[in-house]
């Protein structure tokens, strides 16, 4: 699995893209409002994750995508909190299974790991 | 050496700074003291179950816990036989919240009393860790004194970075070092 990160519209997608169409793999995009869908249903960190890393073992070589959402001031609203904290932990998980990670800037995309 | 390390909510800063400390350490003599600046100041039940959550994840790194809500130029750290602690502080946004909002804070000029408080716990250390915030990235415009609180904050990020012999941002787990290097 490789996982592609970055800010919003720094283009990760086309990132991911060159990436799935280099290893044959499959882009799966927007993990993060993946997360957020299913937290807005009621749905556990626990589960959320769960839903999200099956929905990544379907693909033999997901390529997944995330927006980075945690860098800005601590949100007033209870479900911004979680959303963002559970969307960090999940994604510090596919990191840590993911053979390779990506961070893209200004639509330079730079490995930092793997 | 002085490692700042930043990142965002949930990216496991805490973590990776906690296991970097043991390890700067035993890789220069070891078994040294090991003191924890807790700086977060328990408000409410969500406050009280974060701070649960990382004694929890320290529990047997062997740190004594340290609490310092405001005032960290006023901090004196004990020193067993002649040597130098290693030192986690966790975490500047909220210690420079506290300085900012609380009543007993330093106010809105907190900034160089916070510096100041770094550089003495510099001087008392071996090794210093202090665990920050990126809180610069959402692209919401907030409120007069919330946009002042994150300007005093990348005011102190700034000058920390320049003292610093080391500064490194987490993402997801994985270390990546603006400056100098991760051992």
């Amino acid at each position: 699995m490789i996982l592609v990160i970055g800010g919003v519209c720094q283009g990760k997608t086309e990132a991911a893209e060159a990436l799935a169409a280099a290893c044959g793999g499959t882009v799966v995009d927007d993990i993060h409002l993946r997360i957020r869908e299913d937290l807005e249903k009621g749905l556990s960190r626990k589960e959320t994750e769960e839903r999200i890393l099956e929905l990544l073992s379907a693909e033999s070589e997901p390529v997944a995508v995330a927006a980075e959402i945690g860098c800005g001031i601590v949100p007033a609203d209870a479900f911004e909190r979680e959303y963002r904290e559970t969307a960090g932990r999940i994604l510090c998980t596919i990191a840590g299974k993911a053979s390779a990670v990506y961070r893209v800037m200004a639509g330079i995309s730079v490995k930092i790991k793997g | 050496m002085f490692t700042v390390v930043t990142g965002g909510s949930g990216s496991g800063k805490s973590e990776f700074s906690e296991n970097y400390l043991l390890r700067l350490d035993e890789q220069t003599g070891g078994n040294r003291e090991r003191f924890y600046i807790a700086t977060m100041f328990p408000y409410d039940e969500e406050s009280h179950r974060r701070i649960a959550r990382h004694r929890a994840m320290r529990r047997d790194k062997g740190f004594q816990t340290l609490e310092c809500y405001t005032g960290l130029k006023d901090l004196e750290i004990p020193e067993r036989n002649g040597r130098k602690p290693a030192v986690l502080l966790e975490c500047m946004s909220n210690l420079a919240a506290n300085e900012y909002y609380r009543e007993e804070g330093a106010g809105p000029d907190c900034a160089g009393e916070i510096i100041e408080g770094i550089r003495r716990l510099r001087a008392q250390s071996a090794h210093l860790v202090v665990v920050t915030n990126e809180v610069f990235s959402d692209g919401i415009f907030y409120d007069r004194s919330v946009e002042d609180y994150i300007r005093v904050l990348g005011q102190i990020n700034r000058q920390m970075a320049a003292l610093c012999d080391t500064f490194a941002e987490v993402v997801y787990t994985i270390p990546v070092c603006h400056k100098g290097e991760l051992i």
